[in-house]
């Protein structure tokens, strides 16, 4: 039964919780019941806060049974990733650096969240600084894939992804710089949405690369997704990145129906060099849409052969812009990954960044034509499938190429132009689930949404989700 | 080429692992491959995008 319970999304329990059926005390304990049974396996978690936890959930109970209901959100228990800051509490950053900081307010989404009486359970863990993509964290520990221990769960939200998948957490937070929840939504099989750039205050969120970061829910399901995105939305003067645009009720506005819709493929780039696997599960998926009524429209958008470029260029000088001092004055603090990664950022010119930027623009407004003929753009979200925990390089249809390189190749675009962008799983091969991403026009995140409610209600993964119960006993 | 991007890093007092310094080298090459396809571009009608609030932007 508390399996059962913790499996359940935040739209399944809402009810539950509102018309009192089970109490939020019910649903943390059985949260904390499988954090208990696979996190040793996972390590999914930085820091489990049980007890608050479960004294949070009671005062919760107490507020609803007296009638205090306050909403969707009310009781339901999360764990975020350990970047966004929470008032005197630690906020590692998957860091030794930062291992004892503590935060002297909340991040923006943590006072939303908090206000709606959300449960936290505990701190997720991440790649170092979000500055890489395995979650492979030298100073807490890897997070293992639930589908497949000895896979990498994706990263910089790998905590985020992996607990997401095995039902430790009910949803969870992500950041996202060059596809850090993407990514690991994709490796996890859960939703990852890369809202549209200032439509999240990261005011709290430590940065990674300013002009890139974002914020976003990793859930189970897409209607969970458009619920967070839509309590986590709207504008922040403490974010000098946030944009100052209407809310929209998006769990409102959720349709399935997918008729007219025209799907954008770009075939150049994001249907190039892609494991058959995942390129075949796509492409299958995106005739599934056809035979609903979607139209396909195929798309040129030649800026794209720069965006390697851009990205590399701006994530890493910003990264390292950030860091500098650090690295001055302790650089054998980092993990070595990391270490690396700064290191290279120092070596590339501002004259470089400037045309980085140029791209960018460049980029941007090819995009924004394209998106005035097609409603969504849709491609893999990760051109391989997991590969193992350690591995440097990927198996991309035999040819062995480095992770560095391709990790990032698709969702990269999505944080040069800002534009919404979500991953949700559409197959499964070797036992690992196949990401498909799906980007919008700027603030049209409902039309990103709706494409992937059509697709999830198809079901193509037939109900299969990551079980841990074998790992464990055996 | 090594002793360059030493240099860099030391003129910046950053103290670089021996084990880096290929890795370094590598990425470095594979990143002069990708700007050699946007030297061959020309941005003339895109600037860099940036807005300057004057004033600042917390009012």
């Amino acid at each position: 039964m508390n399996q059962e319970l913790a499996a359940k999304s935040i739209q399944e329990l809402t009810p539950l919780i509102r018309d009192k059926s089970i109490s939020p005390v019910e649903v943390t304990r059985a949260v904390l019941e499988n954090v208990d049974s696979y996190d040793g396996q996972v390590n999914a978690y930085i820091e489990i806060e049980k007890e608050k936890a479960i004294e949070s959930a009671k005062h919760a109970e107490v507020e609803i049974m007296n009638g205090n209901y306050r909403g969707r959100l009310h009781g339901i228990p999360m764990a975020l990733k350990d970047i966004l800051y929470f008032k005197n509490e630690k906020a590692t950053m998957g860091s030794k650096i930062h291992k004892d900081f503590v935060a002297d307010y909340d991040a923006t989404v943590v006072s939303k969240l908090k206000d709606e009486g959300t449960i936290f359970t505990g701190k997720l863990n991440m790649h170092e600084y979000a500055w890489g993509a395995t979650t492979t964290n030298p100073h807490f520990g890897a997070t293992r894939n639930p589908w497949d221990l000895s896979k990498i769960p994706g990263g910089s939200s790998g905590g985020s992804g992996a607990a997401v998948a095995s039902d430790m957490t009910i949803a969870s937070l992500g950041t996202d710089t060059g596809g850090s929840i993407r990514i690991p939504a994709s490796c996890c099989g859960i939703i990852g949405l890369k809202p549209t750039h200032g439509r999240i205050s990261k005011h709290g969120c430590f940065p990674l690369s300013w002009s890139l970061d974002h914020i976003g829910p990793m859930t189970k399901t897409v209607y969970d997704a458009a619920l967070l995105l839509e309590t986590l939305s709207g504008y922040d003067p403490q974010d000098p990145t946030s944009a100052d645009v209407p809310v929209k009720n998006f769990t409102e506005i959720l349709s399935d129906d997918v008729k007219g819709t025209v799907i954008g493929i770009n075939e150049e780039y994001f249907f190039n060099n892609v494991d058959r696997r995942v390129e075949e599960s796509v492409r299958k998926a995106i005739l599934e849409l056809e035979k609903l009524g979607a139209n396909i429209e195929i798309v040129k958008i030649p800026a794209l052969a720069l965006s390697e470029f851009g990205e590399l260029v701006t994530i890493t000088t910003e990264a390292s812009a950030i860091h500098h001092d650090n690295m001055v004055s302790q650089s054998e603090n980092f993990g070595d990954d990391v270490r690396f990664l700064l290191e290279f950022g120092e070596l590339i010119s501002a004259v470089d960044y400037l045309k980085a930027q140029q791209i960018r623009r460049q980029l941007s407004n090819e995009f924004a034509s394209t998106f005035k003929r097609i409603d969504v753009l849709i491609s893999p979200t990760l051109p391989f499938l997991a590969p193992n925990i350690g591995e440097q390089t990927v198996d991309i249809n035999g040819e062995q190429l480095s992770f560095l390189d391709q990790v990032i190749r698709f969702t990269g675009p999505g944080n040069l132009t800002g534009l919404p962008a979500l991953s949700i799983p559409c197959a499964i091969a070797d036992g690992l689930p196949i990401g498909l991403q799906i980007m919008g026009a700027a603030f049209k995140e409902e039309k990103v949404l709706n494409v992937a409610y059509a697709l999830e209600k198809l079901n193509l993964l037939k109900g299969r989700k990551a079980d841990l119960r074998g790992a464990v006993s055996s | 080429m090594e002793n360059e991007i030493v240099k860099v890093l030391e003129g910046k007092n950053i103290k670089v692992p021996e084990h880096h310094i290929q890795p370094l080298m590598a990425q470095w090459q594979g990143y002069l491959q990708l700007k050699k396809n946007v030297d061959a571009v020309k941005h003339a009608d895109f600037d860099i995008g940036l807005k300057h609030v004057p004033g600042g932007d917390r009012q």
